[in-house]
């Protein structure tokens, strides 16, 4: 890739990194899990660059990576390819609010993997059942399903939740 | 409000405060560079096969195949070519023949050899513009690629990126970027402009009037397909002396034709190989000897220049893969063959190898991957004269393999 085209990916790259990273946290439930599938992605991102950069809506094709990326590493015993050095220092002690958010977030883990990206791309990325359909490579009625029976498994777990901290 | 009262907590979740992110921009490009080069080098087919290779995975193919490691016979030390042999250059043409070669080193330093594959292709994503990229790898998988465009195929200047948001500047497939961000000026190659690519381990000039050429010299260590760990940054395979001696010593306007061991036979109902406003895109190819052999073609119609991959290649030990719940095995004309070797192709693309295992996955001698798409990836519409070719069974019965005797080899793959 010439300098040029490198200097091009890197400016997306940097102006979306943190698009990329929330949205993979949506997917993985932890941040490191979300940084390595956010280097994997923008690793293939590189070497498609030639026909992201044509793509209609580059934000729709990496997203396409991005949730792609995610769900194989989950379908698959995936050799992981890239291991980011390093972890996170211990978090700080929990406040009543953040258990809210981390009974959220483990209702959000329960859901099959591709449940929750459905849940994720419809609700989170607001794309249309069409969108969502083509980025999960499934058609728009499983997209409708998949949609119906996260957002129950959702309601049924945190139903105190919403009530009672969320309320 | 089910899906208010979803969208409400997602928003709270993504919000959560960040830890630092640990993610290095700069060696998803260095890997990434890594695997295009990689797929630059896999013996296997040309197009969207290769790109499954290089990147094994999710966009298109999952280990769909395995490159093997290319080891070049060294070629012999040469003396490097003197800095002041400078012909005057013939125009370059606007177009390549891509059956034919436009440009070969010349002078490779010691240890090097032209070896892997090289490909001329007309560019899938924007039609028009052609190049010719040729390898040349060390026996420890340093690499060599040398891109040779044709006259009027790049903009030199600067970049819609370099020029920042709002410049107007349309994206450019082959760009000489001479903008001090991102180039610094190179002492001339035979007497014409040059830059280094800022950063970069690459030269480019210009070889000819309006015709560009960029020599890229990959970190060391390469490896063909899945890299465990990034490359590391600043191993250059040569010095900057030795980049522009190599750029000095390219050979322009050669003829000697690539040779196939074999053809995709024209029929009746298509009225030649291929169906009516497609061409031959592709060309993938290696030196064997004196001889240019041709290991893969890619044909397709316009918007969708690698529509079709074809490839027959001898067995290496690698090939393709098959992955259960996605790939059947299928005996047809007397061939073992892995049909659909992954369901991340679009669904209804057609992915068809030979086993390469046994008498029966090979034909020939050969191995044979089919890559037909049904549809434009770029606007998911069904490809203008996709079903006249039948599917990649079809096309495999058109196909004639010609033996292992290079004299009885042909010029015209797709004649």
């Amino acid at each position: 890739m010439r300098a040029s085209r490198e200097a091009e990916y890197t400016q997306y790259v940097e102006a979306r990194l943190g698009w990329l990273r929330r949205t993979a946290y949506l997917l993985c439930q932890d941040w490191q899990g979300a940084d390595d599938l956010v280097q994997t992605a923008i690793t293939r991102l590189y070497t498609h660059w030639g026909r992201a950069r044509d793509a209609t809506s580059l934000d729709a094709y990496t997203r396409t990576i991005l949730v792609r990326t995610f769900l194989a590493e989950r379908r698959t015993p995936w050799a992981r390819r890239v291991v980011l050095p390093g972890g996170y220092p211990d978090q700080p002690a929990r406040s009543h609010d953040e258990d809210a958010r981390l009974d959220v977030r483990a209702a959000l883990e329960r859901l099959p993997p591709r449940q929750r990206a459905t849940v994720v791309l419809r609700f989170y990325c607001d794309l249309p059942v069409d969108e969502a359909a083509e980025v999960l490579g499934i058609t728009p009625g499983t997209v409708k399903s998949q949609t119906a029976k996260g957002l129950a498994s959702l309601r049924d777990a945190l139903s105190p939740v919403m009530e009672g901290r969320y309320g | 409000m089910d899906e208010d009262w979803t969208r409400a907590l997602l928003t709270r979740i993504a919000d959560d405060p960040e830890p630092p992110a640990r993610i290095d921009i700069q060696a998803a490009r260095c890997l990434g560079r890594r695997r295009v080069r990689a797929r630059l080098f896999a013996q296997v087919a040309a197009g969207p096969l290769a790109i499954a290779l290089a990147v094994g995975a999710i966009v298109i193919a999952p280990h769909a195949l395995v490159a093997r490691t290319q080891h070049p016979v060294p070629a012999a030390p040469a003396a490097r070519p003197s800095a002041t042999k400078a012909t005057p250059p013939a125009p370059a043409p606007a177009k390549f023949n891509p059956l034919v070669p436009y440009a070969t080193f010349g002078w490779l330093p010691s240890g090097f050899s032209e070896g892997g594959v090289s490909r001329l292709w007309t560019n899938p994503f924007q039609s028009g513009t052609d190049s010719l990229t040729l390898g040349a790898q060390d026996t420890s998988g340093r690499t060599l690629l040398l891109t040779v465009y044709p006259r009027g195929a790049c903009r030199v200047g600067a970049s819609a990126a370099s020029a920042g948001a709002g410049s107007g500047l349309p994206a450019a497939n082959c760009l000489i970027d001479t903008t001090p961000k991102a180039a610094s000026r190179a002492p001339a190659i035979n007497g014409r402009p040059a830059w280094y690519a800022v950063g970069e381990d690459g030269i480019s000039w210009e070889y000819a009037p309006g015709a560009w050429a960029i020599l890229d010299a990959a970190a060391a260590g390469q490896v063909p397909g899945e890299a465990a760990v990034p490359a590391k940054p600043g191993l250059f395979a040569v010095s900057e002396p030795t980049l522009r001696s190599i750029a000095r010593s390219v050979r322009y306007g050669q003829r000697t034709p690539i040779v196939f061991p074999f053809r995709l036979r024209g029929s009746g109902q298509l009225g030649g190989a291929l169906p009516a406003g497609w061409e031959l895109t592709s060309v993938s190819f290696s030196l064997k000897g004196k001889t240019l052999v041709g290991s893969a073609i890619t044909a397709g119609p316009a918007g969708d220049a690698s529509a079709l991959s074809i490839s027959a290649i001898e067995p290496d030990g690698y090939g393709c893969k098959f992955v259960p719940g996605q790939s059947s095995y299928v005996t047809k004309y007397g061939v073992a063959w892995i049909d659909r070797i992954t369901a991340e192709v679009n669904s209804n693309d057609e992915v068809l190898c030979s086993t390469g295992l046994g008498p029966a996955g090979l034909v020939h001698g050969l191995q044979v991957f089919i890559y037909l798409e049904a549809n434009n990836p770029a606007d998911k519409q069904a490809l203008a004269g996709v079903k006249s070719l039948a599917g990649a069974f079809a096309v495999y019965a058109r196909m004639e393999l010609l033996g292992a005797d290079p004299a009885s080899w042909t010029k015209d793959p797709v004649g």
